[in-house]
């Protein structure tokens, strides 16, 4: 049986990187969700801020 | 196992730098101090290394740790005194307490960025400097000596900002240094290198948190002076006096040594993550959300430190502002005298006097 | 670090000062006559609390105060502990299965193998993530008998948890595995609505089964789907597939017994037919399709109203009488891509080309797509509407604005709207685009003219939104609601073609 197999019979867990909404939507349906605190490995420019800014 | 997040390149060349002499070999130190969320490893005589809990920001001098909830750095067994290796790859104690794993950690740069793609023009400056300004007033921690820009009348003018929060209440921190933050604005402006000297012995190593809120205000300054300079493309010489004062004259030595490494870093243009990216936000940004979500940040760094940092930062912007009128005035005639700027900044206090 | 007022509120604390042994905070001490000769001994680094207060007690519980506010860590922005590396997310679910991943394409790619290599799931919702590292990172999925969703894969359901944008759909026996977001959306949807169920909805992203990539996902997809003990019917949803792709994955499908409906979107249906699988004709008819089989049922072919027939035709006619003179076109405004897509297919085949900004022909192509011409579809998710702004699903202005403009447009007769709910999308986007419609609609009456509204609802009673709720609120709104988008825009090709 392959790994996606065996992934349909269980307890999905979640790691949500990004968008926090998405992971909002799983908590509201008790999935067991972790949020990352996800940034950009640029750090400091202004490039980066844009790309924060559209994600929210 | 803790992860690191992210390391300023500084740290990262520190440490490949010391492997290397050393051989390619591993490294020791010693761990110099440990607080909960925080703590330096002395590497050298002069180099401490500090690893600080990833909430609290990134700064130019440390790791920052991912620590799972309820994790603290004592509960990692971290003790004063113990003896550390140090490689590329991690950071362990001797005895196998503890070990941090430094793979996969970000660098970022914490220096001035070379150059600009896009700098904003001076009215979009001023309106950048008004919403940090506004920003900060509305969602600032002035329990530091941050009520102190209430005694700066014609900051408070200069940025038209007249609805802020009478909550603002002045302490013994604030109001006790005031008056020594004038004189210190009133040298830098007139570019009095003795007294810049003379007052800074009476700021550094003021106030409270482990950072004293005056050495987080001189942070905040050189900040706007290290990065509006680089708009104005003016040369700042207040810069270099300052550096004089506080690391050639020894200053930093009567603060605490988280302090004294932040100032050291600050002199050379290297600031805490969010204190740069609000910076570079301050002089290329259109976007008042993205202003306001940096100086929100920037607030965020310690209780009252952030609050402070922006404070030094809105005062440098005034100071910068003074020096470029005074530049532009003497083409033309020797104005810039000492009375109009007393009548410019109010009252100035003799509070040297009270210095010992 | 030290929060001052806290401290001066306790009773009997007339002052306070905590700081580190600095000579100037020694100095305010003295000033503030608190000095001791303890203090006097501090150095900087030595960190002190001065109390001036008369009783023993209170000094004790200054400190214990202190010692609370010290230990207390830096609150993040949310209660919530979040992780900020992916070796740190995993130390917190230790049995995660599926990472999400929506950051910026230029670092989905790096972030998506650190999960492969740790044995875990993606879905990779990013986009702008490069062909290259698209073909590395399902080719490192196959060897690892992993699923890597995406890239700019919006839509999936995975063990009846939907994933991103997608809806609550009760569980059944149809397993689905897609190209196109809306089109899993649409067809789940559906089949939940016709109350039957699904198993699986794998999306594979768009370019999954571009010659480059092979198909991949949708092969490990369909294996997957035909060795799951639930699945009895297997549903794949894509745009045409390259002629070689088309092939192995078509060939894929015979390695079981399991019923097939295969619906390439604007292919020829004959080419699934070739290969033993039934062929969906739009959307709708796959998921009739699908639901026929799973119920042993006849398979029929679904491509007219599926409900009140007679009754759509004569409102039809004679909603067609209000026009003026000179009302005479259709335009849709879609936030669904395949779901637009879709609608100029059926149009097509009832004789209109419509105009687009993703035009089934390039001569019908919009040169400006704001300004819209004869009978236009568009596809307001595309870039050139969403610059600076999320997605229409979630953010409706954009729509609202061309509703408006098109609104103002002499020509037009009906405009055509989809709205997609379920998790991911606005929770109420039939509220907030309401105002738009009354308002198009007043201003037409104002210059004499008359609007059609016409619209279908992507979604299930199961969702966060409510399918029925929306429903209802369009209807009592004036607007013509038909079951699906093929439905839809039928009604809407009726009214065009009842004007004298």
């Amino acid at each position: 049986m392959s790994n996606i197999n065996e992934l349909f019979g269980k307890e999905l867990k979640v790691i949500n990187m990004g968008l926090d909404s998405f992971g909002d939507d799983l908590k509201e349906q008790n999935i067991k969700t972790v949020q990352m605190r996800w940034r950009p490995p640029a750090g400091g420019s202004k490039k980066m801020m844009s790309l924060l800014s559209k994600l929210k | 196992m803790i992860n690191s997040t992210s390391m300023s390149s500084r740290v990262k060349n520190m440490i490949e730098q010391m492997v290397e002499v050393n051989g390619g070999k591993d490294i020791e130190g010693f761990i110099h101090s440990v607080f909960d969320y925080a703590c330096n490893i002395q590497v050298s005589d002069k180099d401490l290394i500090g690893l600080i809990s990833k909430e609290y920001g990134d700064n130019p001098y440390s790791i920052s740790l991912d620590l799972p909830p309820g994790q603290t750095m004592k509960k990692l067994n971290m003790e004063q005194g113990m003896r550390v290796i140090i490689n590329n790859k991690s950071i362990r104690s001797v005895a196998g307490h503890f070990y941090i794993n430094l793979q996969g950690a970000d660098s970022w740069e914490p220096g001035l960025p070379k150059e600009y793609n896009d700098l904003v023009d001076r009215n979009q400056l001023q309106s950048n400097l008004l919403e940090i300004m506004g920003t900060l007033l509305r969602k600032g921690n002035f329990l530091g000596i941050g009520p102190l820009i209430v005694d700066y009348p014609p900051i408070i003018k200069e940025f038209e900002i007249n609805d802020f929060e009478n909550s603002i209440k002045v302490n013994h921190y604030s109001s006790y240094i005031s008056p020594r933050i004038k004189n210190l604005l009133y040298g830098i402006i007139k570019d009095d290198q003795v007294s810049i000297e003379k007052i800074l012995t009476g700021i550094v190593g003021f106030g409270p948190g482990l950072t004293p809120s005056a050495d987080d205000l001189l942070v905040g300054l050189l900040a706007t002076l290290h990065y509006l300079g680089q708009y104005y493309k003016m040369e700042i010489k207040a810069i270099s006096y300052l550096k004089k004062s506080l690391i050639d004259q020894g200053l930093t030595n009567q603060t605490t040594i988280v302090s004294r490494q932040m100032l050291k870093a600050a002199i050379n243009g290297e600031f805490a993550r969010s204190i740069k990216e609000l910076s570079i936000a301050m002089i290329a940004s259109k976007d008042r959300k993205e202003i306001e979500r940096a100086v929100l940040a920037a607030i965020n760094l310690g209780s009252t430190s952030g609050t402070d940092t922006l404070v030094g930062l809105l005062l440098g912007a005034y100071v910068i502002k003074k020096i470029k009128i005074k530049k532009e005035e003497n083409y033309g005639s020797t104005c810039g005298s000492k009375k109009e700027h007393i009548l410019r900044f109010g009252y100035i206090n003799d509070s040297n006097k009270r210095i010992k | 670090m030290i929060v001052t007022k806290e401290l001066n509120s306790i009773s009997g604390v007339k002052e306070v000062l905590v700081g580190m042994g600095t000579d100037l905070n020694k100095e305010l001490t003295g000033n503030l006559n608190l000095m001791t000769p303890e203090i006097e001994e501090l150095t900087p680094n030595d960190f002190y609390i001065a109390v001036d207060t008369e009783k023993e007690e209170v000094f004790e519980e200054v400190v214990s105060k202190v010692d609370e506010l010290l230990s207390k860590k830096a609150e993040s922005q949310t209660s919530d502990y979040q992780p900020a590396t992916f070796d740190s997310a995993v130390d917190a679910l230790p049995d995660a299965n599926m990472v999400v991943i929506s950051v910026p394409g230029e670092y989905a790619a790096d972030e998506a193998k650190k999960a492969l290599n740790k044995g875990i799931h993606v879905m990779l919702f990013s986009d702008n993530v490069p062909i290259e590292k698209e073909i590395e990172l399902k080719k490192l999925a196959h060897e690892k008998g992993l699923l890597v969703m995406g890239p700019d894969c919006g839509t999936a359901i995975i063990n009846g948890v939907p994933l991103c944008f997608a809806n609550a759909v009760n569980k059944g026996d149809i397993g689905i595995v897609g190209a196109s977001g809306t089109g899993i959306q649409e067809v789940s949807s559906i089949i939940g609505k016709l109350g039957s169920g699904i198993t699986q909805a794998i999306g594979t992203g768009g370019r999954d089964l571009r010659a480059e990539v092979g198909g991949i996902m949708m092969i490990d997809g369909i294996r997957a789907l035909q060795k799951d003990p639930n699945t009895e019917v297997i549903v794949l949803i894509s745009k045409p597939p390259a002629k070689e792709i088309e092939e192995k994955v078509l060939n894929t499908l015979k390695e079981s017994d399991k019923p097939a409906v295969v619906h390439f979107i604007g292919g020829d249906p004959e080419v699934a037919k070739a290969y033993g699988a039934y062929a969906g004709l739009t959307l709708e008819d796959t998921a009739y399709k699908a639901v026929a089989l799973s119920r042993g049922e006849e398979v029929v072919d679904v491509v007219d109203f599926t409900r009140d027939k007679e009754e759509l035709e004569k409102a039809a006619k004679e909603e067609a009488t209000k026009f003026s003179q000179g009302q005479k076109y259709l335009r849709g405004l879609y936030s669904g891509g395949t779901l637009a897509y879709e609608a100029l297919q059926i149009l097509q085949e009832e004789g209109i080309d419509g105009y687009s900004n993703i035009p089934l022909k390039s001569e019908f192509k919009l040169e400006d797509v704001f300004k819209s011409k004869a009978h236009t579809v568009l596809d307001l998710g595309e870039d050139e509407f969403t610059v600076g702004k999320p997605h229409p699903m979630i953010d409706p202005s954009t729509r609202i604005d061309v509703i408006l403009k098109e609104a103002k447009d002499p020509e037009v007769a009906v405009i055509l709207l989809d709205f997609v709910i379920g998790y991911g999308a606005n929770r109420d986007i039939v509220g907030e685009i309401l105002p738009g419609i009354i308002k198009a609609r007043e201003y037409a009456e104002k210059e004499g003219r008359h609007l059609t509204f016409v619209a279908f609802v992507c979604g299930t009673n199961e969702d966060p939104q409510n399918l029925e709720k929306c429903e209802v609120t369009l209807k009592e709104n004036g607007v013509y609601v038909l079951p699906s988008n093929a439905q839809a825009v039928r009604f809407s090709e009726k009214l065009i073609s009842s004007i004298k």
